[in-house]
Parts: structure tokens; sequence; C-alpha cells
């Protein structure tokens, strides 16, 4: 991960913010201080374990040099804490890369799985979409992230196409949001994460995450990609007509107990 | 494809005495129709209608998905406030609307309607009976009303239409930023709900303030 983890900082040291974004749990800020990362402050009413996150931004410095690689370009990965009078308030992380937005009707905006999973619109007509082989480039990255999160014991929990970003300006490339809802298998998270409809494994309990559960979100996020469908699932009739090796991993991502490993969509994403 | 849709409804004074004021509301609509417009999810689980009002109402922008369309059409001044004309209007044409939507499959949430005023209705003896006609008990698709009063509004009336929430402008800030402020609320609420629940199901969600205006109705707990 590039650059050393900004332990702490307070509240007050931000200087002026603007923000940029709002979500569930909290809004997005751009600070004047430190330059170059994003502030995420959280609504009042959620709860943060300081700990938790002391100990999840801690963790890729304990990754394999690849690993790390990958999670510093390829995450928002929290990278310090905000307080304010003693309470945790916030965090610091890695702003997307440019290439990870656009330009919509005059605006910029981030170019989220979403716009993958729709038909075109009106509104998004000049937004560049990646052919079938490009999704399949996309699909191979999403994979990837997973199999390196999974293989250094860390789940992401919440999946949705609001909180992956995809580009193909240079290549194929990934990027997680969100990441403040990652955890240590085993542990719990440092915020409660959110869930998305539409999104859920429907043999988990409610907030339940797992390695099956977050596999099941991996086959989501492979199928609906490849089928440019939201609503895909992987028992869709329609799998059938992918690659015989994908059609059989989704054929086991739709029984709990048996989801196919991101190991396993690699290699049937990367054979032809 | 069958969708469950949350149609969201805005109806606008535009009496002339909104002639100085149209700039905050318009540039707001742009911004509403840029955020929701761009965002899939949200475009595809809501819908959005323009209908201003004066003397007599019209429907500016018939109800559709923001991402379908790639201009926000304005709000342009008339005399006279006929609350009468927009609330027959809204009656015929949230009915037309919520059946088309359901023989297309979709399934159809109760509708919202965001209502804006800046003066005292013109029709005082007339606009009551077309409100209740909007909001006959045996019509399913009665909508829900969140109102919002600028300028010479009357908090009574203003507070009468809301059905869920209203609000008026308490003067802190000049009328033409209250109605971006009102605009941003509005996309507040529409990208809230159309944020489907775990279960696939679509809530109403108002916003509990707004910049610029009191809520008439304290939650009590």
């Amino acid at each position: 991960m590039s650059g050393a983890p900004r332990a702490e900082v307070r509240l007050g040291d931000l200087g002026p913010v603007r923000r940029i974004a709002d979500g569930g749990q909290g809004a997005v800020y751009r600070p004047a201080r430190p330059g170059g990362l994003l502030v995420k402050l959280y609504h009042e009413d959620v709860a943060v374990d300081a700990d938790e996150l002391a100990a999840l931004i801690a963790l890729p410095a304990r990754f394999p040099p690849a690993a790390r690689r990958l999670v510093g370009t390829s995450t928002a990965w929290p990278r310090g804490r905000v307080f304010d009078r003693g309470r945790c308030v916030g965090l610091l992380m890695r702003e997307a890369p440019r290439r990870f937005a656009t330009s919509l009707a005059g605006s910029a905006r981030l170019l989220e799985l979403q716009f993958l999973l729709y038909p075109r619109r009106a509104m998004w007509r000049e937004l560049a979409l990646p052919s079938a082989d490009g999704r399949r480039g996309l699909a191979v990255r999403y994979a990837r992230l997973f199999d390196t999160l999974h293989g250094n014991g860390v789940l992401l929990g919440d999946v949705s196409m609001r909180n992956l970003l995809w580009s193909t300006a240079g290549g194929a490339g990934v990027f997680a949001l969100d990441c403040d809802g990652f955890r240590v298998l085993g542990r719990r998270p440092a915020v409660r994460p959110a869930s998305t409809a539409g999104w859920l494994d429907p043999a988990a309990r409610p907030g339940e995450a797992s390695l099956d559960t977050d596999r099941y979100k991996l086959a989501l996020v492979v199928l609906r990609l490849l089928l440019a469908d939201h609503a895909a699932t992987p028992a869709d009739d329609r799998c059938a007509a992918l690659d015989p090796a994908l059609a059989a991993l989704a054929t086991r991502a739709a029984r709990p107990g048996t989801r196919p490993s991101a190991a396993a969509w690699l290699t049937a994403l990367e054979e032809r | 494809m069958p969708e469950q849709i949350l149609p969201f409804y805005v109806v606008c004074d535009q009496s002339y005495s909104m002639a100085d004021h149209l700039d905050g509301l318009n540039g707001g609509l742009r911004e509403l129709h840029r955020a929701v417009g761009t965002d899939p999810v949200v475009a595809d689980k809501t819908r959005f209608c323009l209908i201003g009002f004066a003397g007599d109402a019209r429907v500016l922008q018939p109800l559709c998905a923001l991402s379908d369309i790639v201009t926000m059409v304005e709000l342009e001044v008339s005399p006279a406030t006929s609350f009468a004309a927009a609330f027959e209007l809204l009656r015929t044409t949230v009915e037309r609307d919520v059946e088309r939507l359901k023989a297309d499959g979709h399934r159809v949430y109760r509708p919202a309607v965001f209502f804006l005023s800046d003066g005292q209705p013109t029709d005082p003896a007339a606009w009551p009976a077309a409100y209740e006609r909007l909001l006959d008990p045996d019509w399913p698709a009665r909508p829900n009303i969140i109102s919002f009063g600028i300028g010479d509004a009357d908090e009574t009336t203003i507070d009468r239409v809301g059905t869920v929430q209203a609000f008026m402008s308490h003067g802190g800030l000049s009328p033409s930023a209250a109605l971006h402020e009102f605009a941003r609320a509005l996309t507040r609420s529409v990208v809230s709900s159309g944020e489907p629940l775990d279960d696939g199901d679509l809530v109403l969600r108002i916003p509990r303030q707004v910049t610029g205006f009191t809520a008439l109705r304290i939650d009590q707990v």
C-alpha cells in the first residue's frame, strides 16, 4: 500500500471540508488537509468500533507485497481515524483514481457497477460501455480482488452495484469503496455494514457475513456483469448459455455451502 | 421488465409573484435531474412528473424515468393562483399514469406529491372540493402530499394541503435560495426513497428538516 497509514487526526485539523457524496452511514468530504485523501464522517447514530477500525487500517501492512499493492490500487481502504473530543467520528481514505470517474450531463460521476447492469438510457448515452470481452476482463478483476481479500482472511460483507467501480481506460480496472464494512474473518466489522437489497444471500441470516455469503455475492457480480442484468441470479436459466465452466460454477453458486471460491471463478473466466 | 415504481409529482406555483425566484427553482430541478437521471437504480425505481399551475394547470413534464430525458423543462410565470386547477389536473394525471404503469406490469406505490406555492389561492371557494376529490379515501392511488409555502403563502392553507408534512419558509433565506433548498429536499427524498429495502419494498422518505423552512408537524415521541 503506497504511503504510510496516517494513524489519526482531529476533526479540527482537517481544515475546511467540501461535501462530495452522501451515503446511508455518513457523508464523504474533501478536506483541506491532509491532501490527496478523502474523509468520511459518520452520521451521529452510527456506532464506530474505534479499535476494530484501527486493526483494519493496520491490516494490509501484514499482507504479502502483491496483495498489499492490489489493496492499495483497487480499494479505498481506510488510512486513518478521525477523532472529535475523544470519539472516533470518521476515517481517512484514498480517493478513487480519476479513471474510475467520468462526466455525465456536465457533472463528475463515479463509474459504478450499476451502469453495466441496466439498459443504456438517454442520460448516460455518451458513456463508453465495455464490450462482452471487456465485461469478462472486469469480471476477472473483481474475482482477483475477492480472491486476494479472502486469501488474506478479509470478508467484504456488503457488496452492491454502487460500492464497486470499474474502468476500461488503460485496461480493465476495478476499485472497491466502503471498505470500512470489511472485516477480518471471524471478527465483527468496525461499523455495521449496509445491506443492499437485491444483493443478499437468500440462505443467510440478516447481517450475516461468511465466506459462503461473500462467494454468493461474487457470483452475483460476475453473472450480472456477464449477463448485463441487475436482477440475474445463479439460478437464472440464462446462466446455462454461458461457457460450460461458468455455467457449472453458477449451478454451484445457487446451492448454499457449495459456492465456488473466487479462485474458481478466476480460472473459469480466464480459460477460453 | 416489471418493476416496483414510486412516482413523484412536483406541483409548482408559477404565478407572477414567482417571477423573481424561478431561476433558483429551475436550477434546483436541473440538479435533481442530473442526480437522479444518472443513478440507474433510483431512476429505475422512481418516476417524475412536473405540473405548473397559475390560473390554470399544465403538465410540463409528463411522468418519466429521469434517465430517459436529457433536458429538464423550465417553469414560466403566468397570472393567478388556482389551487383547484392544480388538484384537478393532478387527480386526472395520477389516475391515468397509475393505470398505464399497472398495464405495463409494474407494481405502483402510492404517489408522492411535492406541492409548492408562494401565494394565497385566488379560488378560495373552489379548491377545497378539488382537494377532497384528490384525497378520496376510496381511491387507492390518492397521493401523499408534502407541501411547501414561501413568500406570501398562508401557513394555515399550506398546513392543510400537506397530508404527511408541511413546511413554511421562515424568511432566513431569499425566496430563490429557499426554492433551491426545496429542490434539494426533493432530490434527497427521491434518491433515498428509490433505494429498495432488504425485502425489495420502497418506502417514501421525506426530509425531516429543510434549510430555510420550518416543519409545521413536529414528531411526538
